[in-house]
């Protein structure tokens, strides 16, 4: 016999199993068995909740979803990238930081075209300053993507700690490059065109990019090899070893992954405001981990809901958005929200009663 | 070295998998010694001994995650040398090891094919589309070949009781192996109708051509099922027989150090 | 297989180093961010400034200052630096990033563990400090504060103040005329001196338009995504929304977004405080009506000048009595009168 690897070895073909019995579940039943379901409900009963107390329902117009969807479109990228290193089995609590250092890059490459300094009007060609902010931006995130991932994979560093220690870092880093201050002075047409564009009038530019960035991760989880080994390494990292995935380099790739996801929300930030946040993403890995596991991704790994992530990031825009016309003061809307995380939560429930039933 | 060879140990040249004369160290600690241990085609082999014996060792050389310090490897009648797991795979050598190493929230399809799946043709396979007809039709054949019956290929594997996931394992060793399959306590953790379910399917596997070697700490059940047995004491084959010969209490006391006409 | 591991690990942190390294610019180099607990030496001998007095000591003061990555704080050490520098003292600077309370105490312990001869520090919790101050001065090192002690223990309270109402009435052409609503951005409750300065303008220009129903005061923290939203979201609930008061920087900027995604600027006034980058550029292109700017720069120079003068008026040391306060106005920016060198003072700066 050679040495050659080749497929399985079946016999010559049987019957495949009896299972005339088994009724087929209908699809509806099948989605609710699903968290991602109940969170989308949970959603649309705001929607609807707060569409009836606003003032002539304002909640329900284009300008209120536009809103929410520029609202959405930074969060969900890093609730995006956590999933999938959730999904994995690792986690990263610097991606803020990556967030915030990338913008400063990506701001700092711009403003050196600057003829005068501080002047955003005295750029000689801002496209070409945008395209290589832009590069240089989402160069930075891959970086601090990939540094991640050396030290968990190959470091063999938990990642709860190594990403903790590289928040720091980079938290650092971005003040040193920064100067201590926000990079101000972007060229307007980066705000007018990218940040608050609305293509065709209706739907932000920044919104788009991050459902299609959704989209592209969707297929990749539902649909292709990748995506099922990453879940896999989650769910038993010896199973995934022993079917001989390099598990390493996987961790690596999603690191990287989730970097890029992150300097892509950093550039958006840079995009919408003009200018970069350095103290205004502090919360973002937490509030990434909470869309996610809200969502239906597992916390322990080997489940990724990426539908269920868009669903966990809109509940939070959703819900502050709502409070805030209806008239909600800012101490409620915190126990509103903290109260709807317990429900939504809840809800999960309703989901793994279903599972079980189905047994 | 001496060993009690009764009724013949087959000749290396037989062998689908075995190893001749193998020790490995551990810094300090020799886990095997002398190790002989031959497993032709279409048989199952027992590879019993008591705890610290060598014989998760000796499988882990066998499999390609260990080298032996001395003594060869054999794989089809010729030694081998193996570099990793994957090398192993190469030559058709797989294992159900004894956490079972399957991923509890994949499936059953979805298990049996991790690190082989089938991609559809074309651009779509280029970037590893999975084809999941193809991978569900496979599965359930290798499954009903050895008659194993399960509720549904499409539920995570967690939810599949104990033995049904210790056939999903033995289903999935044999789909890729073509020349041994090699088990790791099969049964430690299973009820009697399953350990009875598990111990048909080595011999369904072994009846296909594939040789089969099983560490087990259950010998009434193993004698009834194993073709040979061979014994491993303190890192030492002492004992390679038929298993027709064989009784429990001979074996317990082989295994404890008892030699027959020993000095 | 350890060796890959180490090779890893130098790599990472080579490559971690390297970029510090690299994208550090020369500007940084003087900034006065550093680590909290580990001080940076101060860069101004006196040997070194030509306007230095023949006579005058090289005085040892310190300056502990929180919250630099905000440029208004930035400013005030840059000037503050600056002014050390002209008079020919030596002031070492401890500063945080942040404004978490426990960094700015071990700083500030930090600093009175080397004996300066006068020490500058402003706390975000004004009586954080109360006691150590009376220690202080009783053993005859003046403290000047930025943000007093109540009772005042401290030699001088140096602050940005003044009534900030007597500038609403140079604001209310900006606001559009009819009836409808106004809000006010507060950042975070509870902080007196940002309320101090910035409710009692908002009080008389509600005063001023009895017209104006006022919203309740949104809080959302400094964080400026989440303000964008709200403001987004108050701008839809309230079609009749005029006049929006941003407290702080990041409302301020945050206002300025939502108002340009909107697109009402010129429909909807838009009053912020405080004069970041940002929010200049807002200013330059008609997103912010007005801004109200602190004087960050003279304040730092105040602030040491009041420490130097006091020394060199002390030769003798002995206790040191309190000498009240000393107020700085905030002024008033407009898109007209923001080149006027006068009212450099008023605009921050994100670095020296």
């Amino acid at each position: 016999m050679s040495a050659a690897a080749s497929g399985p070895v079946v016999g010559a073909s049987m019957p495949p199993a009896d299972d005339r019995a088994r009724v087929p579940e209908p699809l509806l039943a099948r989605w609710l068995r699903t968290r991602a379901a109940w969170v989308f409900l949970l959603n649309v009963v705001l929607i609807a909740v707060f569409t009836a107390i606003s003032r002539d329902h304002v909640f329900f117009s284009l300008q209120s979803f536009q809103s929410l969807m520029i609202g959405v479109s930074e969060g969900l990228l890093l609730a995006l990238g956590l999933s999938m290193l959730l999904g994995a089995g690792i986690f990263d609590l610097s991606i803020g930081a990556n967030l915030v250092l990338s913008s400063v890059v990506g701001a700092k490459v711009i403003a050196s075209f600057q003829a005068v300094s501080g002047d955003p009007t005295s750029y000689a060609d801002p496209g070409v300053a945008i395209l290589l902010g832009f590069v240089a931006c989402i160069a930075m995130g891959a970086l601090f993507g990939l540094i991640n991932g050396l030290i968990i994979a190959v470091g063999e560093i938990n990642s709860l700690i190594a990403t903790l220690a590289t928040l720091g870092i980079g938290t650092g880093v971005a003040f040193l490059v920064s100067g201590g201050s926000d990079v101000a002075a972007m060229p307007p047409v980066l705000q007018e065109r990218l940040g608050l564009n609305m293509v065709g009038g209706v739907v932000p530019l920044p919104a788009i990019l991050s459902l299609g960035a959704l989209l592209i991760l969707w297929i990749v989880v539902r649909y292709l090899r990748y995506g099922l080994r990453v879940q896999s390494i989650g769910s038993s990292r010896a199973a995934a070893e022993r079917a001989g995935i390099p598990v390493k380099s996987y961790l690596v790739s999603l690191t990287v992954l989730a970097g890029v996801l992150a300097s892509l929300a950093g550039f958006i930030d840079l995009s919408k405001f003009g200018s970069t946040s350095l103290a205004g993403h502090n919360n973002d890995a937490l509030a990434a981990v909470t869309a996610a596991v809200i969502g239906g991704t597992l916390l322990e790994g080997g489940y990724i809901s990426v539908v269920g992530t868009l669903w966990g990031a809109a509940l939070a825009v959703i819900l502050q958005f709502g409070l805030v016309i209806a008239g909600v003061s800012s101490f409620w809307q915190l126990i509103a929200v903290g109260f709807v995380l317990l429900l939504a939560v809840l809800l999960d429930r309703a989901a793994a009663q279903r599972r079980e039933r189905a047994r | 070295m001496a060993d009690s060879n009764i009724g013949g140990r087959p000749a290396t040249s037989a062998a689908v998998i075995g190893c001749l004369h193998v020790a490995k160290q551990f810094g300090h600690v020799h886990a095997l010694r002398d190790a002989t241990v031959i497993v032709p085609a279409g048989t199952v082999v027992a590879l019993v001994g008591d705890n610290g014996a060598g014989k998760t060792t000796l499988l882990k050389i066998l499999l390609g995650i260990n080298r032996p310090d001395s003594g060869s490897v054999i794989i089809n009648g010729e030694p081998v040398s193996l570099d990793g797991v994957r090398a192993a795979q190469h030559r058709g050598v797989d294992a159900v090891h004894q956490d079972l190493a399957l991923a509890p929230h994949l499936s059953v399809v979805d298990n049996m094919f991790l690190g082989h799946e089938v991609v559809l043709p074309g651009v779509r396979g280029r970037i590893g589309t999975l084809s999941r007809r193809t991978m569900a039709e496979q599965a359930e054949s290798a499954l009903a070949e050895l008659s194993i019956q399960l509720p549904s290929l499409r539920v995570p594997v967690r939810e599949l009781s104990g033995g049904q996931r210790q056939a999903v394992a033995v289903a999935r060793a044999v789909m890729w192996s073509r020349t041994a399959v090699l088990m790791d306590e099969p049964t430690a953790a299973l009820g009697t109708r399953q350990s009875e379910i598990v111990c048909e399917l080595m011999r369904t596997v072994a009846a296909r051509g594939l040789g089969v070697l099983v560490v087990s700490h259950d010998l009434p059940r193993i004698l009834k099922v194993a073709d040979r047995v061979a014994v491993l004491w303190r890192g030492e084959s002492v004992l390679d027989a038929p298993a027709a010969g064989l009784t429990v209490p001979t074996l317990v006391s082989t295994m404890v150090g008892y030699r027959e006409g020993a000095a | 297989m350890r060796t890959p591991r180490k090779h890893a690990l130098a790599l990472a942190a080579a490559a971690i180093l390297t970029v510090s390294a690299c994208a550090g610019t020369p500007a940084s180099s003087t900034a006065p961010s550093e680590a909290p607990s580990a001080a940076a030496p101060s860069a101004a001998p006196a040997s070194e400034s030509p306007s230095a007095e023949p006579s005058q000591q090289a005085y040892k003061l310190a300056a502990v200052l929180a919250n630099l990555s905000d440029p208004f704080w930035a400013t005030i050490a840059c000037s503050a630096k600056a002014e050390a520098t002209t008079l020919g003292v030596d002031l070492k600077l401890y500063t945080s990033p942040s404004s978490d309370d426990n960094a700015i105490a071990q700083n500030f312990n930090a600093a009175v563990l080397e004996n300066p001869q006068g020490i500058l520090v402003t706390p975000f919790n004004n009586n954080q400090f109360a006691t150590q101050y009376k220690d202080l001065m009783a053993k005859g090192v003046p403290v000047v504060t930025g943000n007093g002690t109540d009772p005042q223990v401290e030699y001088k309270n140096i602050f940005s103040g003044g009534d900030t109402s007597v500038l609403a009435e140079k604001v209310l052409p900006l606001i559009p005329e009819g009836a409808g609503t106004m809000v006010y951005l507060g950042g975070a409750p509870g902080i007196p001196p940002l309320e101090s300065r910035t409710l009692p303008f908002t009080e008389a220009v509600a005063k001023a338009r009895p017209d104006l129903k006022q919203l309740p005061n949104d809080y959302s923290g400094f964080d400026v995504n989440k303000s964008t939203s709200n403001v987004n979201a108050l701008i839809l609930a309230n079609p009749d929304l005029k006049l929006i008061i941003a407290s702080n920087g990041p409302d301020g900027q945050a206002a300025a977004a939502a108002v340009k995604q909107s697109g009402k600027a010129g429909k909807i006034a838009l009053i912020a405080f405080d004069a970041v980058p940002a929010e200049v550029d807002a200013l330059k292109d008609g997103t912010i009506s007005a801004l109200i700017a602190q004087a960050p720069g003279t304040l730092g120079q105040e602030q040491i000048k009041a420490l130097v003068d006091y020394l060199n008026a002390n030769p003798t040391g002995g206790a040191v009595a309190t000498a009240g306060k000393q107020e700085v106005s905030s002024g008033l920016l407009t898109k007209d009168n923001l080149d006027d060198p006068a009212n450099a003072v008023y605009i921050y700066k994100a670095g020296c």
